[in-house]
């Protein structure tokens, strides 16, 4: 018997930008390097949905970001599997589009690397309270602010997953005590301490910074809101780089202002791009960066292509697939 | 110490504040019975006067043996303090004490340096992480409300030049070697470092210009130094390169500085400025883009760095008393 082949649909969105676009030639070095696959997948690129709707229909899977979901129960008969290229799928939900027996997996882990990078790298800066140092730079005034080694301070990780873990280990190389917060509760090896999701304030109790990782689902909308920012320590700084939703900005103002955060670093937002005349632009010691924390310009595709083979073999060989969505708890 | 032994005469030692300096400097007696608690006995051996903002400060160091000060009037000391043996400063740089011409041979000098670990490396890592990273370009962006993604590349496996590894380019080493950089690196001595791949004497910095996505700036200025970082060397560095320098004014040439920033030629830069006003670029400075002024506070913890200082002090007080040699001997030939 002839092995099985699997035809795979790659829909690219061209405005997401070349970082994002899973070209011919990628794929195919990706695949090359399997030994024994270049035969047995077939694959099919479509750009904008050019070729979407002519090509569906024979597509084992299904790679992209951004198409017309609700109509896969109907155009797609042969579907088993849907991987999507980002890590936060809550432009997807609620899952009730879903074709019976259709896997949904995403790119958790391939963020892990840079995401960790950057959070140091914030961490550090709000450590220094540079953001109070480049307000007085804009107005040429030259005023030393003195701060403490960010060893040994704590950090809360809020959303343990794929990108928490990261900053969680980001923590841990700068000397920081991590604490952290999961659903499951369960352990994590950069995280002294775990707290259940229902524990979330006994987690941010005294933190110096607060990591906000989770992602965006029913249960997690202003999960980061005035009460849960009065328990961190005063002076402490927040990190969001989960989706804007998760924080309630308005709150978040309020304790800039105060003075009882000394800082924040927001690279995601509710609406994106950042309309002019959002409020965030303007937060006092803030800092804003357009959704580009943790995708490497060079690795992030390289690295969505090898999750995507493990799968491929994982879904020919009938083993479960990594990194699958769960459709109720939306991610 | 060969005509008085710690029996006949207590160690006679003066502590100069200056207020200028603000408090994070300032130094107390119950600081220094802190640090004295951590090293018992040698401060019972010791008569301890201070004295702020040179107020009686001539009477206050005609008898001493030993002296704590950062400003004096270092060209007078000689006549001021007769029975002089030791100087140490509360810092590093003693820019503002050269030339060291009126340093007596009879006195030894020494300085701080180690005092601002771990957090001088703390910063020097954020500046590379900010330059890999494009930060400055980016809060140019927030400032004029563009959204506009910057999608950066790893840091680790790209190339750090760190000019001048002393303690603050060991500990910048040490931080960047913990993120996967390749390090490399000029001291005089050119003598091995354990967190720097490779090691160069300071004739090497043209070849090595050309090798570094990032330079770190950490010499003393001395006339050599000034400048060490001129138009035509910054034309050496790569394309879209990053300089991060805690460097004192004169080390980097600031216009030749800030035409690459804005030319584009290189990336960034994270600039520690000890004093804006002494540069004729300092209108310039603030609005260059893609630049960072830190307003030199970064290098000191308030917890930690006078602490730091009073431990380096209190050890080379203890080898003063027994005769031995001191430790950070500023070298007055080299300046440093």
């Amino acid at each position: 018997m002839a092995p099985e082949r699997i035809c795979i649909l790659i829909e690219n969105e061209s405005t997401l930008g070349p970082v994002f676009s899973i070209d011919p030639e990628r794929c195919g070095h990706a695949i090359a390097r399997r030994s024994g696959w270049a035969e047995r997948i077939e694959v099919i690129f479509s750009t904008d949905l050019d070729r979407f709707h002519a090509t569906i229909g024979m597509a084992d899977a299904l790679i992209g970001w951004r198409f017309p979901h609700r109509d896969l129960i109907n155009l797609a008969p042969r579907l088993r599997w849907i991987h999507l290229t980002g890590a936060g799928v809550e432009h997807l939900a609620p899952f009730d589009w879903l074709p019976p027996g259709v896997a949904v997996t995403n790119n958790r882990g391939v963020h892990a690397p840079k995401c960790e990078e950057f959070v140091a790298m914030v961490l550090l800066f709000l450590a220094n309270q540079l953001p109070a140092l480049w307000a007085n730079q804009l107005q040429a005034r030259w005023s030393p602010r003195y701060t403490r080694s960010i060893a040994g301070r704590r950090a809360a990780v809020v959303g343990v997953g794929s990108m928490g873990g990261a900053a969680a280990f980001a923590c841990r190389r700068l000397g920081l005590d991590v604490v952290g917060v999961r659903r499951s509760g369960g352990s994590h090896s950069a995280v002294r301490a775990m707290y259940a999701a229902n524990q979330l304030k006994q987690a941010l109790d005294g933190a110096d910074f607060v990591i906000v990782s989770t992602p965006l689902t029913k249960s997690t909308r202003h999960l980061i809101g005035a009460q849960e920012i009065a328990c961190l320590a005063p002076g402490a700084a927040l990190i969001n780089i989960a989706r804007g939703g998760v924080v309630d900005n308005q709150a978040l103002s309020a304790a800039l202002d105060s003075g009882h955060l000394s800082g924040a670093w927001l690279d995601v937002f509710e609406h994106e791009p950042l309309p002019a005349e959002a409020m965030e632009w303007r937060m006092t010691n803030t800092v804003i960066t357009p959704h580009c924390s943790s995708d490497d310009a060079e690795a992030y595709i390289p690295r969505t292509l090898e999750l995507i083979l493990d799968n491929v073999e994982r879904l020919v060989a009938g083993h479960p697939l990594v990194a699958q969505v769960d459709p109720v708890l939306e991610y | 110490m060969s005509d008085s032994g710690p029996s006949s005469r207590k160690t006679r030692v003066y502590i100069e504040n200056a207020s200028g300096l603000g408090p994070l400097f300032h130094i107390t007696p119950a600081m220094l019975d802190a640090a004295g608690a951590r090293r018992p006995d040698v401060l019972s051996d010791c008569d301890i006067a201070y004295g702020a903002d040179l107020q009686g400060f001539a009477a206050g160091v005609a008898d001493v043996d030993a002296m704590l000060a950062w400003c004096f009037p270092h060209r007078d000391l000689a006549r001021l303090a007769p029975r002089l043996r030791w100087i140490q400063l509360p810092g590093a740089g003693v820019d503002h004490l050269l030339p060291l011409d009126w340093l007596p041979p009879r006195v030894s000098m020494t300085n701080a340096r180690g005092a601002h670990r771990p957090k001088i490396g703390e910063w020097l890592l954020l500046g590379l992480l900010m330059l890999n990273n494009a930060i400055p370009t980016l809060m140019r962006h927030q400032r004029e409300r563009t959204w506009q993604q910057i999608f950066s590349t790893g840091i680790a496996g790209k190339t750090v030049l760190i000019l001048g590894v002393g303690q603050a380019g060991g500990a910048a080493a040490e931080q960047a070697k913990r993120f996967g950089l390749r390090v490399i690196g000029t001291r005089r001595s050119g003598a091995v470092h354990p967190a720097v791949d490779a090691m160069y004497p300071p004739a090497a910095t043209e070849a090595l210009l050309p090798q570094a996505d990032f330079v770190i700036v950490s010499t003393p200025a001395t006339p050599e130094t000034r400048p060490l970082l001129d138009a035509s060397r910054i034309a050496l560095m790569r394309p879209g390169a990053g300089i991060v320098s805690l460097a004192r004014h004169g080390v980097i040439d600031r216009p030749a500085l800030i035409d690459a920033l804005r030319s584009g030629r290189l990336g960034g830069a994270v600039l520690d400025v000890e004093d804006p006003a002494v540069a004729p670029t300092e209108a310039e400075l603030w609005s260059c883009p893609n630049l960072i002024v830190l307003p030199h506070c970064l290098s000191n913890d308030p917890d930690q760095f006078m602490a730091n200082v009073l431990d380096i002090f209190l050890d080379n007080l203890q080898r003063f008393i027994q005769g031995e040699a001191l430790r950070n001997l500023v070298q007055p030939d080299r300046n440093y």
